[in-house]
């Protein structure tokens, strides 16, 4: 490890320096706003040190993470979300007392680690940091997910995942061993895609199997059936984070897995990638349809997001890396700002999250910025011009025609249509009529980052041009 | 930089329109027809010789070639002007909508806004923006302030068109990317897609805009969403849908598809053709059988665009002309019988024939004016309708003779439809209720229409000058 290693894993290092220090500051002095302060400071000092380490681009760290423009893009794409995710946490913490104590310590050490280990996974580009970065993120998560345990659902959301997520990571494992079976190597760069020889079971076996578990990280249909069930249960600012950084960091790693081993050479692997995004885009907007609990909604909404994600991962070719990263920032930042939304109003209820539709009803008039936020938000994830769902979507639409996957395009044409009924249906909710009049909350940090949110889906929704040029400027 | 004036003018007073709401709830109606007023006079100044006025162009997304490209020639000025003209005219018929009057005047400028946008953009890109941006606050219009179906009327409207609209958007970037094949720098522009070699892609590129744009025109089978959605929607959302948001259909087939593909529309131009015929006689054969005085005008409108459709695909300037005057004179007709029906609607809190009759005795002035735009729908001579039809039916008739031959029928038939609906609504006994008579707004409203509706069929021939030179290079490319 040379000294230049060292400095290049700075943004990894600083946030999960910030973690060892909240532990320890946190024995001594257990405050919940000197916590999350040093967390957030040490997120922030890694989004500093992202930009700091720009010029070191390409760089192979250890020849186990690779730094290059993509993976320094999911970086500040993670630490952003990382960072609205502990301020939308913290109100809704303060309001909070679990297992009768109120700093939090665990929830914002938890925090900060799981994001280093989405950051890890994004830019890994060997087995073994993968591994390591998929375990952390995962493990940190079971103790987020679960962290109002006294209340509801949570521990049997931290519990679904855990078992589920433990058995797909057992089906990774498998496939990554198969997938060294055949090239002996535990590095991206080593795999040979060669199907030809005596090689072809193992690396259509391996292959397949890193699909099953990354599938069950992004919720891929048919591994999405513990995404609404977790959703629901867990802390809003908790499914804010699942939706967004887990997700982004995990389509991050599989476009690295499948561009770095041109596995789009070999048809069996990108037509499963197609089956997988259809089913996800169909099952996903059909189950939602019924919903009456807005995070299942916004559950099964996400199952279907991770199909049109993976229409570029399916397609390859020149436009696919854009497609990925666009969509996946577009996605979380429309993720954070609606699941924003439903912590912001589940603020005073512990034990209780505003969930149910029916308390949505006519929500604009009372709550503008709060219900216009989430407006805008379903707007956006609905596909519609002059927000940024809208550039994603164009986005997908551009890698797919450009790979020819005609019939998965007319599944995306036909599953937004149904998408449309679910979305226009909570819209309708939130504008309807009730002769309420504005009310006054101090909605304070967390209306701020709801403001800037929505700033953010309709200003890169107007002007994506320098969005674009980033994501285009990051192609290996 | 008139359009893009127009366009912020119509974008900002929506907003301004619906902060005012908290100084008073009288202040957005002011504002609202303060802003499409000063469109107006904005777009009054467009007019030129027909070629492209008023042009703009900024880069907007250079990775893909997309610019902010906004132009106005004798095709699209017309449009732009009766899509303002009928913004006044929705504005003073919904002057009192009392329930959160600030969202209702939002909406209906953002509405209108997207509709001029359609009409001025030249950049693919740009175009397909302002398709949507006009279809989301006409989905809260219907869904909000429609009738007692508003929620489901809304989520058809919108689903049908965002389904079509995501077909276009394939085809709008197949075509961007087919274009680019050659080597050449990926470009949404109009003018760059014109003339590019697609090769053997060609019709199946085509095929995604014609979808999108039947369904917006409507042509059967695609029109289920418009009864549906003109019924519910209230008066102001009414007389956009049917004034101005169908000739999105008809204009964006003149601009895009048949100079676009112009082999592929050609050789299939029979059929669309004949597509036209049968929406002619469907929409008037329904129209008859309707006992809801909106659905009744909602299925004249689909008969009354199927001659917009016929003309189209005639391939000659004498039905295209016919088309334009066709569009023109259906929004206004078709508009103010909305206007009629609505004021019947508030009156009466009932849209059924049934209950209607013998009004001619308690509402004159109303029935006058029914009994005016009745006859206009049906096409009497000297009224915009007559000449877009029969003009129409003449250059569809140098295109196919047997086409022609069974559209002709479709005016006897909605002359039957026309004279059922005053019959029915207007004459026999009288009965016991009290009904006040129009209004000062309303009757200044309407006698404006009538007097447009009339100026088009007497005196079209600025109309046909200025889009005269548009027409003959689509003909001649």
């Amino acid at each position: 490890m040379t000294s230049l290693d060292l400095l290049a894993l700075l943004p990894i290092i600083l946030p999960g320096l910030g973690a060892v220090v909240a532990l320890l500051v946190g024995s001594f002095v257990p405050r919940h706003g000197l916590i999350a302060a040093i967390t957030a400071g040490a997120m922030a000092a890694g989004v500093l040190a992202t930009f700091a380490v720009m010029p070191l681009v390409p760089h192979v760290i250890m020849g186990q993470l690779a730094l290059d423009g993509r993976a320094l893009f999911f970086w500040l794409l993670i630490l952003g979300a990382a960072l609205v995710v502990a301020g939308l946490a913290f109100p809704f913490l303060a309001q909070r007392r679990v297992r009768g104590e109120a700093h939090h310590r665990e929830f914002h050490v938890l925090l900060v680690l799981a994001t280093v280990g989405a950051m890890v996974l994004a830019a890994a580009s060997h087995f073994a940091a993968m591994f390591i970065g998929l375990e952390l993120l995962s493990l940190c998560l079971f103790g987020l997910l679960a962290y109002e345990a006294e209340h509801g659902r949570a521990l049997e959301a931290g519990m679904k995942y855990l078992v589920l997520s433990a058995a797909s990571s057992a089906l990774l494992l498998f496939g990554l061993a198969l997938l060294y079976t055949a090239g002996g190597s535990l590095s991206l760069h080593g795999l040979p895609m060669d199907t030809a020889g005596a090689q072809r079971p193992y690396v259509l076996g391996g292959m397949a199997l890193v699909l099953v578990g990354m599938g069950f990280k992004l919720s891929l249909v048919p591994f999405h059936m513990w995404a609404p069930d977790v959703y629901e249960g867990a802390p809003a600012p908790v499914t804010a984070f699942l939706a967004s950084v887990s997700k982004a960091a995990a389509a991050a790693w599989l476009l690295r897995l499948l561009e770095t081993t041109d596995a789009w050479s070999l048809t069996t692997v990108s037509l499963t990638v197609a089956v997988l995004a259809a089913a996800s885009m169909l099952v996903g907007n059909l189950l939602a349809l019924a919903q009456e609990n807005i995070k299942r909604l916004l559950a099964y909404s996400s199952v279907s997001h991770m199909g049109y994600l993976s229409v570029p991962l399916a397609a390859g070719g020149a436009l696919a890396g854009e497609a990925v990263m666009f969509y996946a920032a577009a996605y979380v930042i429309m993720s954070l700002a609606a699941f924003g939304v439903v912590g912001v109003l589940s603020r005073d209820t512990p034990g209780q999250e505003v969930v149910h539709l029916s308390a949505y009803r006519g929500l604009f008039w009372r709550r503008p910025l709060v219900a216009g936020t989430l407006a805008v938000a379903l707007v956006s994830l609905a596909g519609i011009p002059v927000t940024i769902g809208f550039v994603g979507k164009f986005y997908v639409f551009a890698a797919g025609v450009e790979a020819a996957l005609w019939w998965l395009l007319a599944v995306l044409v036909a599953s937004s249509a149904i998408g449309l009924y679910f979305y226009l249906r909570v819209l309708a909710v939130l504008f309807a009529s009730s002769g309420a009049v504005a009310e006054r909350h101090r909605d304070g940090l967390a209306g701020g980052l709801l403001a800037v949110l929505l700033a953010a889906i309709v200003l890169l929704g107007l002007l994506p041009g320098a969005l674009v040029e980033v994501v285009s400027a990051a192609a290996p | 930089m008139t359009l893009a004036a127009i366009l912020l003018v119509l974008l900002g007073g929506g907003t301004l329109a619906w902060w005012s709401e908290g100084h008073g709830r009288h202040w957005p109606r002011r504002v609202g027809l303060g802003a499409v007023v000063v469109a107006l006079a904005f777009a009054l100044a467009l007019p030129g010789d027909g070629g492209w006025q008023s042009e703009l162009r900024l880069s907007w997304i250079p990775r893909f070639g997309i610019t902010l490209h906004l132009a106005a020639d004798g095709l699209s000025i017309p449009l732009i002007l009766l899509s303002l003209v009928l913004g006044v005219v929705a504005l003073l018929v919904a002057w009192e909508v009392r329930e959160r009057p600030g969202f209702f005047q939002f909406n209906l400028l953002w509405s209108l806004a997207g509709m001029v946008g359609v009409f001025a953009a030249l950049d693919l890109f740009l175009f397909f923006v302002f398709w949507e941006v006009m279809l989301v606050p006409m989905y809260f219009l219907i869904a909000l302030w429609g009738h007692e179906q508003r929620q489901r009327a809304g989520t058809k409207f919108f689903v049908f068109t965002q389904a079509s609209g995501l077909l276009l958007l394939t085809a709008i970037v197949a075509l961007a990317l087919a274009a680019a094949e050659g080597g050449e720098a990926i470009s949404f522009g109009y003018f760059d897609l014109l003339g590019a070699p697609l090769g053997a892609a060609a019709p199946w590129i085509a095929a995604g805009f014609i979808a999108a744009f039947l369904v917006k025109l409507p042509a059967v089978p695609l029109h289920t969403w418009l009864p549906d959605a003109h019924t519910q929607a209230p008066t102001a959302g009414s007389v956009l849908l049917a004034g101005v948001l169908l000739k999105t259909g008809g204009y964006a087939l003149l601009r895009f598809v048949l100079p676009l593909f112009p082999e592929t529309t050609l050789a299939a131009a029979p059929y669309f053709m004949g597509l036209g015929a049968v929406g002619i006689i469907y929409g008037a054969v329904l129209a008859f059988a309707q006992q809801d005085v909106k659905r009744l005008v909602a299925y004249t409108s689909v008969s009354h665009m199927g001659f917009v459709l016929l003309a189209v695909f005639a391939w000659n300037v004498t039905a295209w002309q016919g088309a334009l005057l066709q569009m023109l004179a259906h929004g206004f007709a078709t508009g103010a019988l909305f206007v009629i029906a609505g004021a019947l609607q508030e009156r009466m809190h009932s849209r059924d024939l049934r209950t209607m009759g013998g009004l001619a005795a308690q509402v004159p002035r109303l029935v006058a004016f029914g009994m005016f735009f009745a006859v206009a729908a049906f096409g009497l001579p000297g009224m915009g309708t007559f000449l877009g039809e029969f003009v129409s039916l003449l250059g569809a008739f140098q295109a196919n003779r047997v086409i022609a031959a069974v559209s002709a029928t479709g005016m006897v038939l909605s002359a039957i439809y026309a004279l059922a609906l005053v019959q029915r609504a207007f004459h026999g006994p009288p009965q016991e209720r009290a009904l006040h008579d129009l209004g000062r707004r309303e009757v200044g409203v309407l006698a404006f229409m009538a007097i447009g509706l009339l100026w088009l069929g007497i005196a079209p021939q600025p109309v046909l000058d200025l889009a005269a030179l548009p027409l003959r290079t689509l003909a001649g490319g």
